[in-house]
């Protein structure tokens, strides 16, 4: 087992490791869900241990008009730490080495199929996400409201599959009176879900470089964060290997650091003159963006 | 070094508020609480 795979399952485990739900039919709602996990993985799962930064998002925009003021300060400096903690720290590496969907997408590719990136016209798949972000994430839940007053989760209620999964699919299976309240929208979201799931036996990690908008939040962060890759000209011999076997058809070195790459780090580990090396924390003088 | 200091003031900066003002028992309250949204469940 490579360092990656041993890696992302210590952290589905980490995000996922409340077996007593099992036997209470309960989610976990102990000290560790005050804080916010890195990955996309929906805190009414049942195994879940920490609150999905996503959701507690969305949750702090739905209902920001009847917070009052220390609440309101309080949620949105807590909240925003948390995304300048993992971003400014780690950036995409979350997607590409932590985030329990994104281990699983990992998974569904293994499934022997026609493989293909999936490139359409003018490359707007890769714009799909803003559209998902501003849309689904700030739109809806600040502007659609119910009677209550409260938003609507946007993107949590009408597309997210890790809720579908998780939160939808093993609390239906742990709890028979909620089977009652399936309804279109449910069999919308399985649609989603599956179709996602599709489209990841052909194309490595579809929903995180094309749809998921916690990964663009975290891909804003890349060009800054702690963890970036640098190149090397000088040992670069344009054998264009790197680029061949970059999931997410990325230009490189141009794109190195972009919002796109989530890090899986193929291109470094198959350079045969290693001239793709990863820097902690410091800015290396030979980075893409100065020789550019 | 002088961008992780910044990064470490920044951080502690925005939890201090955070903390001070009690945000961790909104994530709490909200990540505590079985959602239905989130789970496709109920139509309005």
């Amino acid at each position: 087992m490579n360092k990656r795979r041993f890696i992302q399952i210590l952290s589905t485990i980490l995000h996922n490791g409340y077996i007593n739900s099992i036997f209470t039919y309960n989610i976990y709602t102990g000290f560790l869900k005050k804080f916010c996990a890195p990955g996309l993985n929906c805190h009414s799962c049942p195994a879940s241990f920490f609150g999905c930064p996503l959701g507690i998002l969305q949750n702090f925009l739905i209902s920001i008009r009847i917070l009052s003021l220390q609440v309101f300060l309080g949620a949105l400096f807590y909240i925003t730490g948390f995304f300048f903690l993992f971003g400014f720290a780690l950036g995409r590496f979350i997607c590409g080495w932590l985030c329990p969907f994104g281990f699983l997408q990992d998974l569904i590719y293994k499934i022997p199929f026609f493989k293909k990136i999936i490139i359409l016209p003018f490359q707007i798949q890769r714009y799909f996400k803003y559209i998902i972000l501003i849309i689904f994430i700030f739109i809806i839940p600040l502007f659609v409201i119910t009677n209550l007053g409260y938003g609507i989760l946007g993107f949590c209620k009408y597309l997210c599959p890790a809720g579908t999964l998780e939160g939808g699919y093993l609390n239906l299976l742990l709890h028979k009176n909620l089977r009652t309240l399936v309804g279109n929208i449910f069999y919308l979201k399985s649609l989603i879900l599956v179709s996602i799931f599709l489209l990841c036996i052909i194309d490595l990690r579809f929903f995180c470089k094309n749809l998921c908008p916690l990964g663009l939040i975290y891909g804003f962060f890349n060009r800054f964060c702690f963890l970036k890759l640098s190149f090397n000209p000088d040992r670069c011999t344009s054998c264009k290997i790197c680029e061949n076997i970059c999931p997410s058809n990325l230009s490189i070195p141009d794109q190195l650091n972009s919002v796109d790459c989530f890090r899986c780090l193929n291109c470094m580990q198959i350079c045969p003159t290693q001239a793709i090396n990863l820097n902690i924390g410091k800015i290396n003088e030979l980075s893409c963006n100065k020789i550019k | 070094m002088k961008k992780l200091l910044i990064f470490l003031i920044l951080l502690f900066f925005l939890f201090t508020i955070g903390i001070k003002f009690h945000g961790y028992d909104f994530v709490h309250s909200r990540a505590s609480t079985i959602c239905l949204s989130c789970m496709g469940l109920g139509d309005e």
